[in-house]
């Protein structure tokens, strides 16, 4: 562990327990969709599923209070949540310069929530662009706690 | 890539049958078999993710690769994670660990939320991987950790624990304070050009700055809170090393700077010390610092990353976060000097043991050695009978 990087360490839990709430249920959607029984137990898919929701409630919650400040400062996390959280505010300013406005939040929630088979290839992609968001984000993070050589 | 995800999968499994049994195998001392008995769980997971993913690669399915690739990665970190940090405290394990072992044990037995935690150190500079569902694992100097005097310094690593378990709440309680700071650094009017950009990202860097020191600052004073007198005494001869960089730091070393000045650490702890009636060794301590500090001319221009008036926010934030994350207080009696000195170190509990230390230090520095060797064979020679006597 390098020296004193408590918050590093607890950034990379935080993330590993992220990505692995994502796979589980892009895996669950995945083999629903072709029509295989999923072999994950559906208490671990739910619990997969809390994960995320929670973690979209803390970046909405960033979002919420950033606004709320006249310099659009992200308060109240640690600055490496504070920059995937920058990464759903960009969007809706680069959306009035017509640009792609990439994934979004309400939506992905939405897609977590649905009951209905139908919405499961685009709950799959979403999660697949989630997942490489939180990738690049914690990259530095794990290097840093596993080291380079 | 099918065939190399099979292949790497077989050799993680195989990889962490030989981390299980090399830590069923390692032979260490009785205090760390919590911690031997929780990393033999926490390993499981890793292991059945090995499985699955063999199992997913044989249906077959193109779709399924990149969840394999990403659970394969995630597995990977896991074992370097084990071998780069949590498999330490087991490879090094000797007799001479049971003292800081036992600061541990005993500090996770004093709070609700952290009493299950095993207790597992390493050697480093004082640090901590507070990653609670794995298992916290402390680092601490070679030398420090052979004796009394240092051991407070676990306490504030604890403080990392604690806000772990508090996270949400304390959290809010750094936002608020964060906030306050922007408030008061704000300028009056806010342009809308490229000079309002780098304004905003300068108050950025300065309040992603006090996220981190608020839960040092914070830590800081759940050390105080447990350890009293002694953790003041072992924390400033610890930090104390006539370094200028203490005192004052230019603005490009001030950014992104995970621990607040060391001065300014001394002087919030000084004052909780002062509200909590420890007036006398406060006084000793504000003298040594405040010596250093005119010896070195150290200027006190923090670069707006600190000003005299944050200083209503910042106490108010640290008692908000105390009586949150509540940590033992310590008593009148543990850090009380005198009395008959030779039933006294019969009978001393664990944080009136390490206040003692520094009371004896003090008094008499050349016999301080004897007792201090004499009084950690008394703790083992307990815990090796099977008797505890400090709990």
């Amino acid at each position: 562990m390098r020296r004193n990087d408590w918050l590093t360490a607890q950034t990379v839990q935080r993330m590993q327990e992220l990505l692995s709430a994502i796979t589980d249920l892009s895996v669950s959607s995945k083999l629903k969709l072709i029509g295989l029984k999923p072999n994950i137990d559906l208490s671990t898919v739910e619990h997969s599923r809390a994960i995320l929701l929670g973690f979209l409630d803390r970046l909405e919650e960033m979002i919420k209070r950033s606004r709320t400040t006249s310099a659009g400062l992200m308060l109240g996390a640690d600055p490496e949540l504070g920059a995937i959280a920058r990464r759903f505010l960009a969007p809706q300013r680069q959306e009035t310069q017509g640009r792609d406005p990439g994934l979004d939040l309400d939506h992905l929630r939405a897609l977590l929530l649905a009951t209905d088979d139908a919405e499961l290839p685009e709950l799959s992609e979403a999660l697949s662009e989630f997942r490489g968001l939180i990738e690049e984000h914690s990259h530095n993070g794990i290097a840093a706690v596993l080291g380079e050589v | 890539m099918r065939s190399t995800l099979r292949e790497r999968n077989l050799r993680l499994g195989e990889q962490l049958t030989q981390v299980r049994s090399f830590i069923e195998g390692v032979e260490i001392v009785p205090e760390l078999e919590p911690y031997r008995n929780r990393l033999l769980e926490v390993i499981k997971a890793p292991a059945a993710e090995c499985a699955r993913n063999i199992i997913l690669l044989d249906l077959n399915v193109a779709s399924l690769q990149p969840d394999i690739v990403s659970n394969t990665r995630s597995v990977i970190r896991t074992i370097r994670l084990l071998s780069t940090s949590f498999l330490r405290p087991l490879f090094r394990s000797s007799r001479s660990d049971r003292i800081c072992l036992k600061t541990i044990e005993w500090m996770h037995a004093q709070h609700s939320k952290t009493k299950d935690l095993p207790a597992a150190f390493a050697d480093d500079a004082c640090s901590i991987a507070p990653i609670i569902q794995i298992s916290p694992v402390y680092f601490f100097p070679c030398l420090e950790q052979r004796g009394l005097l240092f051991q407070p310094l676990f306490y504030h690593e604890f403080g990392h624990v604690l806000y772990q378990v508090h996270e949400k709440e304390l959290d809010d309680l750094v936002f608020e304070l964060q906030r306050s700071i922007s408030g008061s650094l704000s300028p009056l009017s806010q342009r809308n050009d490229r000079y309002s950009d780098a304004q905003a990202a300068d108050l950025q860097s300065v309040v992603d700055a006090w996220y981190h020191w608020a839960q040092e600052l914070f830590c800081d004073a759940v050390g105080l809170s447990i350890g009293g007198p002694a953790f003041l005494e072992a924390f400033s001869a610890y930090m104390h090393q006539f370094e200028i960089g203490d005192f004052y730091l230019p603005v490009e070393n001030l950014r992104g700077k995970s621990h607040p000045i060391s001065w300014l650490r001394m002087r919030y702890l000084l004052l909780l010390a002062r509200d909590w009636g420890l007036d006398g060794v406060a006084k000793r301590v504000e003298t040594l610092w405040e010596e250093t500090r005119n010896e070195l001319s150290a200027s006190d221009d923090y670069h707006g990353y600190f000003e005299p008036s944050f200083d209503p926010f910042v106490r108010s934030t640290l008692s908000d976060m105390l009586i949150e994350a509540s940590p033992r207080r310590f008593t009148p009696s543990e850090i009380s000097e005198g009395g008959d000195a030779a039933s006294r170190d019969q009978n001393l509990e664990w944080p009136a043991l390490l206040n003692e230390a520094w009371f004896r230090y003090h008094r008499d520095p050349d016999e301080y050695s004897r007792w201090e060797y004499e009084q950690c064979e008394r703790v083992l020679a307990h815990r090796s009978a099977g008797q505890n006597p400090n709990q």
